[in-house]
């Protein structure tokens, strides 16, 4: 970071900072077209660093570059220098532009065909990023294992002492990402249940793994699947030895801890949440509830179960506060502001909405706080029933989905006696 | 017949008439095991919570005195022109409408053409290419069907209407190879390109039970697109002889329809199969797919001998594959909003 690369057009970017920390949603993502459009690392960096809690609620589709999908599989543990501590689970944002350089370096004529697989993509290229994923990941964890520390690694203003075992963590994870994504994929679907060969995968040989990348595997199935969480008592039943039972045993408990206590921290996962887009946080609210039933009902998190009910109450807390704001901005305020009849388009994103806050209503009912849902969603009825700008069949619909099919049917007989 | 409900847990439900002549519908097994649940709709509630655009289709169903893959489309597409399904299903409803009457005006204008061809007792005014003299056209259409209808043993006013009638019948397998009109091989392209993307897909895994449900459901897709292919051949054909195919339809229209829609009969079911993989855009949706897919994958007629001669024993090997277990929230818990709007999505692309 201490180079002149990061002044643009004669002025320092740190002048940008304040109002770029003002900005609304709609700018940011203006800004960042612009800066992801731009070649210099440095002076995106420089300009986005302090943005990235926001970009992380915003979740904006950016465009798919080499560095982005090497680390995708680590991108819940990627956090900036200042929130890192060692020995912490996660891994720090400024180590991560000298590993990609020294991943690109010794991955041969692999590194371009990945650029032509990517060339064009965006984030939000899910089938790419897995074909792409699976050619890289895999290569990536090899090539990491035996190199020696990059050359700039002291520009990142890290701990030389920090690198070994940082690259060989990732590339633990790196060697296990493709099925780790694969159960990440399953769980967002919610179609199926638990792929066993893909977890059998994952398991082969993780004794062998470094404690600290066995604990950072063992946290993203915790974040991402937390329906496999009852199976990382057989992660830790894998070892060959005593000892690597032990230190299985141990990455588990780490792992864990270092989730719950995410949790219990006062951000945690509330600025997620509260910032988060609502299309998202019905999902993420999902994966949460669904790891706290997990420890709640696995004898082996028995010890965990005090620090739960403090957790299932923020969580309460912080998805009616959501829930509440989205109801507002989503569907009460648009109807009642409204003064030309809604049209197709306008009732699609209503619909949307409606869903969106169904969504994290029905997540959020098993933190708890099941009465207020019901008072917001009859809230939410009013707000159909006067809109003054909605067709009886546009009624019925919002009316659907937001009170159920026996309502809108009731509603949908009487228009039809009604003409 | 296939029902394009949109509730998430009534997915590839059929429906039939009952002895008693009310509706009988046949529901997968929830669990998404084997099996299927036979039951009148007012069971249907013990499964979960129908839509609206559900409830309706279904009251327009129980008015229906046929249940054919047409009558069960028009009730789908009366309840999605409502806007029960959403804004593009709506939409998409009132532009089939009209797809449907182009289909409509080509088979009657092909239909024309081939009985003025095969008569031939009235002379061109004018050497003009077909079709491009529509009055000429119409004028040589009348004295043609005048002089055929008491040929035929009918009243000279019969032929105009009789032709209408059988090309609205035979609109929807397109009367030609060529072009793109007609409902039902458009279908059958689909089929064919869904075919293919999947073939293509299995291709590029690793061999697990999710590409031998995915071989299977080709292998079927196959047998469905030879036999539809023969059917509409056979449906087509009948037009070489326009004289031969008005003295049938004259004796027994009821006969050229059944014929007609075989094709139809066959493919039925297929456009949610098609559906439901194309709206399947990565591997982990696709695999989700394919277990979705099994458990549509229709049951050729039992008639399909008697129809091309072919006997197929797939019916008995198929999905005998170690069964792949549901998420228990699925269908139930949050994801059963996205589903229902993909479902509605899928009104939207329906052909």
């Amino acid at each position: 970071m201490g180079n002149d690369s990061s002044r643009s057009g004669g002025g320092d970017v740190s002048d940008l900072r304040p109002g770029l920390l003002e900005a609304d949603d709609h700018k940011i993502r203006r800004i960042l077209a612009v800066v992801d459009g731009a070649v210099d690392p440095a002076v995106n960096r420089a300009l986005l660093d302090p943005l990235r809690p926001r970009l992380a609620s915003l979740k904006p589709v950016r465009p798919l570059r080499f560095a982005r999908l090497l680390f995708i599989p680590i991108d819940p543990l990627t956090v900036p220098a200042r929130g890192w501590r060692p020995g912490n689970l996660t891994v720090p944002r400024p180590a991560l532009a000298p590993i990609a350089k020294l991943v690109r370096a010794g991955l041969g004529d692999l590194a371009q065909a990945i650029d032509k697989m990517i060339d064009g993509r965006k984030v939000d290229a899910i089938q790419t990023i897995t074909k792409a994923g699976e050619a890289l990941w895999p290569r990536a964890a090899e090539v990491l294992a035996h190199a020696p520390m990059p050359a700039d690694w002291a520009e990142t203003g890290l701990p030389l002492t920090l690198y070994a075992s940082l690259a060989a963590s990732i590339a633990a994870v790196l060697r296990h990402a493709a099925q780790l994504r694969c159960i990440a994929q399953d769980e967002e679907l919610g179609a199926l249940e638990t792929d066993n060969d893909a977890v059998d995968n994952i398991m082969a040989n993780i004794a062998k793994e470094p404690e600290l990348g066995c604990a950072m595997i063992a946290q993203l199935i915790l974040l991402r699947s937390p329906h496999v969480a009852r199976l990382l008592g057989r992660v830790a039943a894998s070892g060959r030895t005593s000892e690597e039972k032990a230190a299985l045993r141990k990455a588990m408990d780490r792992a864990l801890e270092a989730v719950l206590s995410h949790m219990e921290r006062d951000t945690g996962f509330v600025r997620d949440i509260v910032n988060g887009a609502l299309a998202e946080v019905g999902g993420e609210v999902r994966r949460m509830t669904t790891l706290l039933r997990a420890i709640e009902t696995e004898a082996a998190f028995a010890g965990h179960l005090p620090r739960l009910k403090a957790i299932r109450t923020k969580l309460d807390e912080v998805c009616q506060t959501r829930f509440t704001r989205g109801l507002t901005e989503g569907l009460v305020a648009p109807l009642a502001a409204g003064s030309r009849p809604v049209d197709g388009t306008a009732q699609t994103e209503l619909e949307m909405c409606a869903r969106d806050l169904r969504k994290l209503e029905t997540a959020a009912r098993k933190a708890g706080g099941p009465m207020t849902y019901d008072g917001l969603l009859l809230q939410a009825a009013e707000a159909v029933r006067s809109a003054a700008n909605l067709s009886e069949m546009r009624r019925c619909r919002l009316i659907e989905i937001v009170s159920g099919p026996e309502a809108a049917e009731s509603m949908y007989h009487k228009a039809i006696r009604d003409t | 017949m296939v029902v394009p409900f949109t509730t998430p847990v009534l997915g590839g439900t059929r429906v039939r008439l009952s002895g008693n002549r009310g509706l009988e519908l046949i529901v997968h097994n929830p669990s998404g095991g084997r099996g299927v649940y036979v039951m009148p709709w007012t069971a249907i509630t013990s499964f979960g919570r129908p839509t609206l655009h559900d409830k309706v289709l279904n009251t327009r169903m129980a008015f229906l005195e046929r249940i054919t893959p047409v009558t069960i489309r028009e009730a789908a597409r009366a309840t999605a022109a409502e806007g029960l399904a959403g804004e593009a299903a709506m939409q998409a409803a009132l532009t089939a409408i009209e797809t449907d009457e182009g289909d409509r005006r080509f088979a009657n204008h092909h239909l024309l053409l081939a009985l003025i061809r095969q008569v031939n007792v009235v002379p061109r005014s004018s050497p003009a290419k077909t079709g491009s003299d529509l009055a000429d056209l119409d004028a040589r259409a009348r004295q043609t069907l005048a002089w055929l209808a008491p040929r035929l043993g009918q009243p000279a006013t019969w032929g105009v209407a009789a032709l209408s009638s059988l090309g609205d019948t035979m609109a929807s397998v397109g009367v030609t190879t060529s072009g793109d009109a007609g409902r039902t091989p458009r279908l059958a392209k689909r089929l064919h390109d869904t075919r293919e993307d999947i073939s293509d897909w299995i291709g590029t895994q690793s061999d697990g039970d999710r590409v031998a449900y995915a071989r299977t459901i080709c292998s079927v897709s196959d047998v469905t697109l030879t036999m539809t292919a023969g059917l509409l051949a056979q449906a087509r054909s009948m037009t070489d002889d326009m004289v031969g195919l008005l003295r049938v339809w004259s004796a027994d229209p009821d006969q050229v329809r059944r014929i007609i829609a075989r094709p139809e009969w066959l493919l039925d079911g297929w456009e949610q199969i098609c559906l439901v993989w194309n709206f399947a855009h990565d591997d982990a949706a696709r695999r989700a797919a394919l277990v979705e897919i099994a458990e549509y994958v229709p049951i050729l007629p039992r008639e399909v001998h008697e129809w091309t001669g072919y006997r197929s024993d797939l019916d008995d090997s198929l999905f005998e594959h170690r069964p792949i277990l549901l998420n228990e929230d699925w269908r139930s818990g949050a994801t059963v909003f996205d589903l229902i709007a993909r479902n509605e999505q899928f009104r939207a692309h329906a052909i």
